[in-house]
């Protein structure tokens, strides 16, 4: 459906949209010119030569081809007026990371959370599923999301507890958040692209989808050797993940890891001892990248038995929690700078 | 052509062969008098479009033009090839070579050096606002030129795109190119918050400096924004459409003076059914952006991937995506790169100096020079020094 909307616009049969004398048309037709990318692929000689028209008919013909395919024309000026040029964002329900972030989660192209092994990328994921179900008025896209596991198995007690403090903090999301995410599981690497290209499109032309999460888009191709028919599929699936965004304003979240590299490595102006997987191929791709991880500080807090009332003054809990630190990589619009935050019962939060 | 007499004057004497006589000599030839003699000889040289016979046909394809009526390209000018075949009795290939050669025949004539020494040397350049990216590049990113920038993601190609939209609307009265940009964006990296913060930082810079003050007046954030035209591509088609339109595009801004295409690369690296298919429309890309750059003077600035060359040996290297079909193409090749916590722009090909890098940063405003001042060191001289008028705006640049 989208596929043969998006790749076949420009390899199918475009003759009869112009508008242009019908001699051109039935010369076009025999010469075996139908398609817009043949049509503007070929010079003004051979089309001269193939359809055995004056130079005044092809002109005539390669403006019609090219007014019908041109995208519309806007200025700066105008995408600053209708608000379409500034980048969206996903809250992230914590006004520090928030505020960091010029508004939240970047929801422009594909995001790339990236990290070690428990540093907390699938529970800001997890928080981001909540929060984008918040109408925009609060932060959020208002819809739904849709959640590709390809590790293990979608932590859904964890979402239930986040669910039940969600709630109690914002009171103007949907009447069930579990309802709004749309789970897959698909461990293997061409099970992958072919959710993103066939089934993926058709949930989202059924239903209100505003967010993908990819969790991990590295380990199906990491489990396979790094050869150039994967690296291929690498960008078709980053390919067809941009097409998805732009075609169906949705946000792309995806979580990567990281491999540990030896000696100075600073190709992504990140020095650091640790460097995102999937190489150059999924770097090119990407429009955000955020790093995570963990710090050596600690900070104390208070943690009250769960959602209960307690009436008497029992003691309370002292937990320390490991601070984490959110840092971004390259983006667009933002510098590069980092942002500490903690990983608690009820979610993602602010250090005070 | 030459009214009641055509039919004579055609079998006797081709417009060629009147240019060559003199008047009496034809009033003898066609006994006819003086004056009508000179009248005929005043409207052949008068002819509009140029002769057949000079196009440079081989004499067999002159000769059965001529027999048949066709002296000047404009006789043939919308004639199709079937219709000239039919009359000329040459085939249909011949017929299509006749017209090609016919729709060229407007050669300019030829220019000498020095002509095109001093027109070079009066073109402005779009600055970047980083004195050390303006003395590698010659003064700025040059007009009539494709420049490619490459680099690593992340590293600041479409900052220097943005700038670059920013700077080619310098008012002339500062030595700017006054002119405005299009920006053709696969990839939507493009923010209109970044363009904003580089314009309102240019327009304050403008703003210390002075020149004309009508034409400083209208250099505003406003104005910037208005002269920088955005188009979305989301696959090579709509690309190639948008360059084939630029033509068109400058009948209704015909003061458009620099092309931005983020990136080249972004819809080449997908893979397409059939890579021929690929190679083909790369190709096409190509030429076609050679045209604005030359014809209508503008500057072409285009964004390139990185990726891995793995020589035989295993080791591999970084280099520009695309490989040599696009390789050629850009006359000049930036690429960055990180040092440490510093970006590096390093040129790579350029026809006017030799290999060289400067540090650059990317700030709020834009790009500027990293503050220390202190630069890579250069392989050898620069030979392009720039000019004095672009030394106006870089004289004011305390940021």
């Amino acid at each position: 459906m989208m596929e043969s909307k998006g790749s076949h616009k420009w390899t199918k049969n475009i003759l009869n949209e112009l508008d242009i004398n019908p001699k051109i048309v039935v010369c076009a037709k025999k010469a075996g010119y139908v398609s817009a990318s043949s049509i503007l692929g070929a010079s003004h000689n051979e089309l001269e030569e193939k359809l055995g028209l004056s130079s005044f008919h092809i002109k005539n013909f390669i403006d019609a081809v090219t007014s019908h395919v041109l995208p519309k024309k806007t200025s700066a000026w105008d995408l600053s007026q209708t608000g379409e040029g500034d980048p969206k964002h996903i809250t992230l329900g914590c006004q520090n990371l928030d505020n960091f972030l010029g508004g939240g989660v970047p929801a422009q192209g594909i995001t790339e959370m990236t990290g070690q092994s428990g540093s907390g990328k699938t529970q800001i994921a997890l928080q981001l599923s909540l929060c984008a179900q918040l109408p925009p008025v609060a932060g959020g896209l208002g819809k739904g999301v849709a959640y590709i596991c390809t590790e293990s198995q979608f932590p859904t007690a964890r979402l239930q507890q986040m669910v039940k403090h969600f709630k109690a903090k914002h009171s103007k999301g949907p009447a069930s958040y579990t309802d709004g995410i749309f789970v897959h599981h698909i461990p293997d690497m061409d099970s992958l692209v072919d959710c993103v290209r066939y089934q993926l499109p058709c949930l989202l032309s059924q239903r209100p989808i505003g967010l993908v999460v990819l969790d991990s888009v590295a380990s199906p191709f990491r489990a396979e050797e790094s050869n150039m028919e994967n690296k291929n599929l690498l960008y078709t699936l980053g390919y067809q993940l941009h097409q998805l965004a732009a075609t169906y304003h949705i946000a792309i979240v995806a979580i990567n890891q990281v491999t540990s590299v030896i000696g100075n490595n600073n190709l992504y102006g990140h020095s650091g001892n640790v460097v995102p997987t999937l190489g150059l191929t999924w770097a090119n791709l990407v429009t955000t990248r955020l790093m995570i991880g963990r710090t050596d500080s600690h900070v104390q807090a208070e943690q009250t038995e769960g959602s209960r009332q307690v009436k008497k003054s029992s003691s309370k809990t002292i937990v320390e929690y490991n601070v984490r630190e959110l840092e971004v990589i390259f983006c667009p619009w933002l510098g590069k700078k980092s942002c500490p935050f903690v990983v608690t019962s009820k979610g993602i939060e602010d250090v005070e | 052509m030459f009214g009641s007499l055509k039919g004579e004057v055609v079998r006797k004497a081709t417009p060629m062969r009147i240019h060559l006589t003199c008047v009496r000599d034809l009033a003898w030839c066609l006994w006819r008098s003086i004056d009508t003699c000179e009248a005929v000889m005043t409207e052949a040289v008068g002819t509009s479009g140029g002769l057949l016979s000079e196009c440079g046909l081989p004499s067999s394809q002159m000769m059965k033009l001529l027999s048949a009526d066709f002296t000047t390209t404009d006789d043939v000018k919308d004639m199709k090839p079937s219709e000239l075949s039919q009359a000329t009795g040459l085939s249909l290939k011949e017929c299509v070579e006749v017209l090609r050669t016919a729709s060229n025949s407007h050669h300019p004539s030829p220019v000498d050096m020095l002509q095109i020494y001093q027109e070079g040397s009066e073109l402005p350049q779009i600055v970047t606002f980083c004195k050390a990216l303006d003395t590698l590049l010659g003064g700025g990113i040059p007009l009539q030129a494709i420049t490619e920038v490459s680099g690593m993601p992340g590293v600041g190609k479409t900052q220097v795109c943005l700038q670059a939209c920013v700077s080619v609307q310098l008012p002339k009265s500062v030595g700017g190119v006054g002119g405005e940009a299009v920006y053709v964006d696969t990839e939507g990296s493009f923010t209109v918050k970044r363009l904003k913060d580089m314009a309102s930082c240019a327009v304050h810079h403008v703003g210390t400096i002075g020149g004309v003050a009508e034409d400083v007046s209208g250099f505003t954030i406003e104005s910037i924004m208005k002269g920088v035209h955005y188009f979305r591509c989301q696959n090579c088609v709509e690309v190639l459409a948008v360059v084939k339109n630029i033509p068109k595009l400058m009948l209704v801004h015909p003061n458009i003076r620099l092309l931005v295409l983020d990136s080249v690369s972004f819809h080449f690296r997908h893979d397409f059914p059939d890579a021929r298919d690929r190679a083909k429309l790369l190709r096409t890309v190509t030429k076609e952006l050679i045209q604005p750059a030359v014809t209508h003077k503008m500057a072409v600035l285009v964004t390139n991937h990185m990726t891995t060359n793995v020589k035989e040996k295993g080791s591999a290297t970084l280099v520009p995506a695309l490989g040599e079909t696009w390789g050629h193409c850009p006359t000049l090749r930036l690429n960055l790169s990180w040092c440490g916590p510093t970006r590096v722009a390093a040129l790579t090909k350029a026809p006017h100096c030799q290999n060289s890098s400067a540090y650059f940063q990317v700030s709020i405003g834009g790009l500027r020079d990293v503050s220390d001042n202190t630069q890579p060191s250069t392989a050898g001289n620069l030979q392009h020094e720039p000019l004095n008028k672009k030394r106006k705006i870089m004289e004011s640049n305390d940021r």
